[in-house]
């Protein structure tokens, strides 16, 4: 806790209501985010319990320096994720980070289960337990309504909630921040509902002035000046995210239709340009960043005959057009808008149900499945039909939609075309198909995700191909995050964050750290994380690469299987000798 | 020389708003020589091409917003050798977390 020697952990067991607050002394040396998160799992897991079991938990944390530095405005949530059986760990902005600190916590324990569907309202003096057996079986947009017209707080709060995909256990299903930002990976929104939670209300009613506040104001206006002057911050303003759309599909990195290829014929028509032109509406910031990167794009849809429409606002973002548009052969933005739509209504991770659906459309190409299984045809670019298969994923509708809800990797286990179903560790594949960064780096990261090492970043950086380099990058900057990621930055400022400013940052608010430090705390919590996914069972090289990576030419050409195990056997390497010092 | 530099949405502030900025471009010469410094012997003179990093720089855009080259549709490398008339296309360095 910022001017504090200690952690405060607020701990809710849901099975019998009792509520417990400690001061943790022993946490600081975690510094904040994913360190205490990641100590807080570890204590509390049940590795050799399912992910859905009651009594596993799940952690809420703010970093070390959250939102009083601009764009340090993340919460991490961790649990152990019903999708890969391993590490579950996620971010969401919003205005979640703020409203923990100043409702005066660093980190939120929740376990047990509720008796009946719950959702817990927290403010710095209250903390209840309530009943949402009215708000069970509707959308995530519906709760968040229902609950800021119930709730005090407002414009001090942040409500997190799920939608009918939680409730039903599909094991990526996501938990809903602040309307318009999720905690969309690994299955939050699951364990969630395996623990009759359907939201929690946090409101951020207390004060926290800043005591030195000439030296916190120096260094808060040389990263403000930073951050708003660089032409990567700029360009996240303009056109976000989606402004990747056009150099992936110019290089071949842009995974289209299950990834048969790498670029899109109709890549313009959902390039960020065409977005912007055709559906942003406004953009937004989380609560302490002045860059304000999320998009809202709107469409308009006809309800009614007689020209009867409404107009339908979602946030759009690159890892969801990929996901949603060229990745399903979806080539509108007003159709990949529907698709967020209704992700969105049910809480669905986006990534993992468009690359899920992606699999299920060449399986039924291929015939491996049929129309008795899908109840409708899939086919790449039919939007409707796959708002249909979404719901009925989100329903568990029958078996096979089932087995689709607990992701690709399960789903091509029953039904065939394993080569074919873009996962990593189980997880669904990122929008990067760059080369053996990419690749290698989804495999070896630790939620086996595109943001724990960056490896398209490698990928694109790398003037000639070089096996240490690589995986001494991916290792490195995978090292480094678990840094970013206690304090907890967005990610999209890493380039701003460096150890010069964050030891600054911290000198700041008197807390003195050398360089030696931060390096000593970056290795604790790779370390934590990795005891975690060993000890849910997790073998690295078990992880098998899906064949078509080897098939379609990456960013970088043809990869070739041999070398990308053999890098994946170095990165390994990497982590041994690190677990093995003391 | 010249080369034609197409240019996606993001570099059309640096054309005006114009879709293309075309580059005049001459081919420098340089020595190559046997040792290093005054006095090495010179061995031949060859002529250092116009490269793709070139072209950009003479168009007044920054290299560092510049992730991906293409020519006919394929990437090239910021060094690849560039002829009169090219046509190259300019992308941005992709973004992310």
């Amino acid at each position: 806790m910022i001017y504090e020697d200690y952690i405060k952990v607020l701990y809710v067991d849901l099975s019998t209501g009792k509520i417990k607050i400690e001061q943790r002394k022993d946490l600081v040396e975690y510094l904040g985010g994913v360190g205490v998160a990641s100590i807080l799992l570890e204590e509390n897991l049940k590795p050799e319990l399912d992910a859905l079991d009651e009594t596993q938990p799940i952690v809420f944390a703010i970093g070390a320096l959250s939102t009083i530095f601009p764009v340090i405005t993340k919460t991490v949530a961790m649990f152990k994720s019903p999708l890969t059986g391993e590490l579950g760990e996620s971010y969401a902005g919003g205005r979640l980070a703020l409203a923990i600190m100043l409702a005066g916590y660093d980190a939120i324990v929740i376990t047990g289960k509720a008796k009946k569907p719950s959702y817990i309202s927290l403010s710095k003096l209250d903390i209840e337990i309530k009943d949402a057996r009215a708000l069970w079986g509707i959308s995530s947009d519906d709760v968040g309504r229902i609950i800021r017209e119930r709730e005090p707080g407002e414009g001090k709060r942040s409500i997190i909630r799920i939608g009918p995909a939680g409730e039903n256990l599909v094991k990526y299903a996501s938990v809903c921040v602040d309307t318009y930002r999720h905690f969309g990976r690994l299955g939050l929104g699951a364990v969630f509902g395996s623990k009759n939670l359907k939201a929690m209300s946090v409101i951020g009613d207390r004060d926290l002035p800043i005591k030195d506040f000439k030296s916190y104001f120096k260094i808060y206006q040389e990263i403000y000046k930073k951050v708003t002057d660089t032409e990567i911050m700029s360009k996240y303003h303009d056109s976000g995210t989606p402004i990747n759309i056009e150099p992936l599909n110019a290089a071949g990195g842009l995974p289209t239709r299950n990834l048969q290829t790498g670029s899109f014929e109709f890549s313009e028509n959902i390039s960020g340009e065409t977005f912007a032109e055709k559906n942003l509406v406004r953009k937004m910031a989380c609560t302490g960043c002045p860059v304000g990167c999320i998009h809202i794009g709107q469409f308009r849809r006809e309800f009614d005959k007689g020209y009867e429409y409404e107009a339908i606002s979602v946030g759009y973002d690159y890892e969801l057009i990929f996901a949603l548009g060229s990745f399903l052969g979806v080539k509108s933005s007003d159709e990949i808008l529907k698709l967020i739509e209704i992700v969105e209504n049910k809480g669905v991770d986006a990534m993992s149900v468009g690359v899920a659906l992606g699999w299920a459309t060449e399986a039924f190409a291929k015939e491996l499945i049929t129309e008795e299984h899908t109840i409708i045809p899939l086919e790449f670019g039919n939007t409707e039909n796959y708002i249909r298969a979404i719901e009925f994923i989100a329903s568990r509708k029958n078996d096979f939609y089932t087995a689709l809800g607990d992701g690709a990797y399960k789903a091509s286990q029953i039904y065939g075309g394993q080569d074919f179903a873009m996962t990593f560790g189980k997880n669904e594949m990122p929008g990067y198909h760059t080369g053996y960064g990419s690749v290698v780096g989804f495999a070896v990261s630790a939620r086996h995700s595109h943001l724990c090492n960056g490896g398209y970043s490698i990928d694109q950086s790398m003037k000639e191909f070089d096996k240490e380099k690589l995986v001494k990058g991916l290792f490195d900057e995978e090292k480094e995050r678990c840094l970013l990621n206690s304090l907890i930055i967005c990610l999209f400022s890493r380039k701003v964050y460096d150890r010069k400013t964050i030891l600054e940052a911290f000198a700041s608010i008197g807390k003195n750290y050398t360089n030696e430090d931060l390096d000593a705390i970056a290795e604790r919590v790779y370390k934590t994380k990795i005891r975690i996914k060993r000890a849910c069972g997790f073998q690295q090289m078990d992880v098998k690469f899906p064949n078509r990576v080897f098939e379609t030419p990456s960013m970088n050409g043809l990869l070739d299987e041999t070398t990308a195990y053999e890098l994946m056997g170095m990165f390994h390497n990497k982590v041994e000798e690190m677990m093995s010092e003391k | 020389m010249k080369v034609s530099i197409q240019l996606t949405a993001w570099f059309k502030k640096y054309s005006k708003d114009k879709n293309e900025i075309i580059v005049e471009l001459e081919a420098t010469t340089a020595e190559v020589g046997v040792g290093v410094g005054v006095g090495a012997n010179t061995d031949a003179v060859a002529k250092k091409g116009v490269t793709a990093l070139d072209a950009i720089i003479a168009a007044g855009i920054p290299e560092n917003e510049v992730g991906i080259i293409t020519k006919d549709g394929y990437k090239i490398s910021d060094d690849s050798l560039l002829k009169d008339g090219d046509k190259i296309k300019i992308f941005t360095t992709i973004l992310g977390g």
